[in-house]
């Protein structure tokens, strides 16, 4: 008996005129609000899978940073032969501090043997750099390792050709490098290890990620606003639909029909259907727009997927057209 | 001729509720059209920005091939060419690296250092130390940072994280206000090239000695931009790394980096495509109006009154609902987004509509109205 009822409501709404409007106005908006939504996960998901595929040409030094500033410059006998540098180095994100001697090749020769640094195993330095033992086994450094010191922004990437002890100072690390021009100590210098970490991944999924917050925001911003649109143009068509089809439902009334109830389930089935249609010509039109820019020469390596938002949108949509139908159905039959 | 009296008694029996349907339509779409629109122009202003601030008697030179802000490099050379001119009064360079701190996106900017003492107002006396880093207020407030924190910066296209310390908070001119800024040296650090390659290399000139063509020609320069940069995508902006001669990015995957962004060029055209479809909604208030009305329509009818006269009444009737209602929309849009704090890396995008954009809006909704209310021709006498 109920479904005979609603047969017959859905019946008056599938022949009227306003149909075709009713059809188009729901379909269109789904479809277009399902294509916007679409790109908008799809951009996301190429991101991440283009990110993943970037393949970072492997640098000699990857981890362990050191931010440095010059505290004095070293002179003797009025001649700069290096300089005192306060550095930090983070590791496993624990930061070691230690002070670093940059000094003069020329000048290390004179301080071989001397009773400030002693000088265990070196042999040629002039196209290496030496490290201290300590803060070697720190960076689990070996020798033969290749480190790269970059100064000014030129990167000089040697080999780590000696060791030596520190006797005088803890944690204080000279670093001998023979290409240093010396005229000002001011410089940056950057030791690091190997280590599996590539920080420019690290730059880039942050950046990847910053994006698609932002984006997102507002893009659910606009989903909203298009939201409010939606309201009215449902209204619209169910307005439309209700006053050319006045007669024929105070007729189902008369006989004793609940018409409101009846109108709003069939609003809530027909706009359930047209939104999936919608939904699915979105889907088309997307994969269909993917497919055609082959021909330009751009390809899109993944297939954009229906999420469950996009199903819940469409349905949360059909709820409210029922509700504005049943509204709106109440209000005219009272008038 | 519409008699006076029959135009006053067809406005006067319009009935509100169909007034008030025109007019949250046209409200509600020129609500969402303009923040749309209005987002699509900051964005680019934003883009823009970065590179050449609209500044009169000021020249902002680039790379011409690069497609990014961000990843064009270009010689130090100009920089001394811009300086022998006679009538340019400075001379300095720059260059933007994206980068990563805090777990937010930023850029960082490296600004030689006689520009810089003059942006922060520091004394010559004042060594500019290289782990140091000024911030805009802007950029403070995304970061959530203040005096005395240090940073670990990481680059997009270094792989050497730097830390840096925050020495002082200021409020800037845009685009700085919303960067972390930093000597030239650091920045070429961060972004990996050497000490004779830049970004930008910007001039202030003094109109009365010298003319922007006079400085192009000097320079040698062909395919300079004055301030508008090419529509790009957003993403691509900020990772094509591809061009940077210091990359150590494999060429295949440079290939792929350019396409990172190319579905943003999609989005912005769906938001488009749907703005025209959703203007659909004023065709049906136009129809609507004439359906709500449509017993009085008759009751002129049998008095003689042409529906075409009817309709005109109507329609211009309804035209300053709808351009009231357009601005109102726009004006409510400027203020939504000036509310919500949308951003694109550090920096805030500040609402844009231009005049053309709304005059262009409203002529076609009101063109749209005017169709649905001509279109209509109500029901049919059976029903």
């Amino acid at each position: 008996m109920v479904v005979d009822k609603l047969l017959i409501v859905l019946e008056v709404i599938l022949r009227s005129r306003s149909f075709t409007v009713i059809f188009l106005g729901l379909m269109i908006f789904s479809a277009t609000l399902t294509s916007i939504l679409l790109i908008s996960n799809y951009t996301s998901e190429e991101a991440r899978y283009v990110a993943d595929k970037i393949v970072f040409v492997p640098t000699p030094m990857t981890i362990s940073i050191v931010s440095s500033r010059v505290l004095h410059n070293i002179q003797v006998n009025n001649k700069i032969v290096g300089c005192l540098v306060e550095s930090k180095i983070i590791k496993d994100n624990i930061t070691v501090y230690v002070d670093t001697i940059l000094l003069n090749t020329s000048y290390l020769g004179k301080l071989r043997g001397s009773n400030g640094i002693l000088l265990e195993g070196v042999g040629n330095y002039n196209k290496g750099v030496i490290i201290p033992l300590e803060l070697s086994k720190k960076l689990n450094i070996k020798i033969g390792d290749k480190i790269s010191i970059v100064i000014n922004g030129n990167r000089t990437i040697l080999n780590v050709i000696g060791e030596y002890k520190i006797r005088l100072i803890r944690n204080i690390m000279p670093i001998v490098i023979s290409t240093f021009k010396y005229r000002e100590c001011k410089y940056w210098v950057v030791l690091s290890n190997n280590t599996s970490v590539d920080y420019r991944r690290v730059a880039l999924y942050g950046i990847i990620d910053t994006m698609d917050k932002q984006i997102s925001m507002i893009a659910y911003n606009w989903l909203i606003l298009l939201s409010s649109v939606y309201l009215v143009l449902s209204f619209l068509l169910v307005k439309r639909f209700i006053e050319e089809s006045m007669a024929s439902l105070r007729i189902l009334a008369i006989q004793g029909l609940g018409i409101s109830m009846y109108v709003a389930f069939s609003f809530l089935i027909v706009s359930i259907i047209v939104n999936m249609i919608g939904v699915g010509l979105g889907l088309i039109v997307v994969h269909g727009a993917l497919w055609v820019s082959r021909f330009l020469g751009l390809v899109f390596p993944l297939r954009p997927m229906l999420s469950y938002e996009i199903v819940l949108v469409a349905l949360i949509y059909g709820v409210i057209t029922a509700n504005i139908a049943w509204i709106t159905v109440m209000r005219s039959i009272k008038g | 001729m519409i008699p006076l009296r029959l135009i006053v008694v067809l406005l006067r029996v319009q009935r509100i509720r169909a007034i008030g349907v025109v007019f949250v339509s046209v409200l509600l779409l020129s609500l969402s059209v303009s923040n749309i629109a209005m987002i699509i122009n900051g964005v680019y202003d934003v883009l823009n920005n970065i590179i050449a601030p609209n500044k009169s008697n000021m020249i902002s030179i680039y790379s011409g091939s690069a497609l990014t802000p961000f990843t064009g490099l270009i010689s130090r050379e100009y920089e001394q060419k811009l300086s022998e001119i006679n009538g340019v009064k400075e001379v300095w360079a720059e260059l933007v690296v994206p980068c990563i701190a805090k777990g937010r996106a930023i850029v960082v900017r490296g600004i030689e250092d006689s520009f810089l003492r003059e942006l922060l107002g520091l004394h010559n006396n004042n060594t500019i130390i290289y782990s140091y880093a000024w911030i805009g207020e802007g950029a403070a407030k995304y970061l959530g940072v203040k005096v005395g924190d240090e940073i670990v910066v990481y680059s997009l296209f270094n792989n050497m994280p730097l830390m840096l310390k925050i020495v002082r908070i200021v409020r800037l001119p845009e685009p700085y206000n919303d960067e972390i800024l930093v000597s030239l040296e650091t920045a070429q650090l961060l972004r990996g090239v050497h000490g004779g390659l830049v970004g930008l290399i910007k001039a202030v000139f003094n109109p009365t000695k010298t003319t922007y063509k006079e400085i192009l020609m000097k320079c040698n320069i062909t395919a300079l931009k004055k301030t508008s940069i090419q529509l790009y995508i957003l993403e691509k902006a900020l990772l094509i790394i591809s061009l940077s001669p210091s990359s150590t990015v494999t060429m295949g995957s440079a290939n792929i980096l350019e396409r990172l962004g190319f579905s943003r060029d999609l989005l912005i055209i769906v938001s488009i495509v749907i703005t025209l479809l959703l203007s659909y909604i004023v065709f049906l208030s136009g129809k609507h109006v004439v359906l709500a009305n449509y017993f009085v329509f008759n009751v002129f009818r049998v008095l003689g009154v042409a529906s075409y006269s009817i309709k005109m009444i109507m329609i211009f009737f309804y035209i300053p609902i709808i351009l009231l209602a357009t601005l109102l929309g726009a004006i409510l849009s400027y203020y939504l987004i000036t509310h919500m704090d949308y951003y694109i890396f550090s920096y805030k995008i500040l609402p844009r509509l231009d005049c053309i954009q709304l005059i262009l809006m409203s002529v076609i909704y009101v063109c749209l109205f005017i169709s649905g209310i001509s279109l209509e021709r109500g029901y049919s006498s059976d029903e």
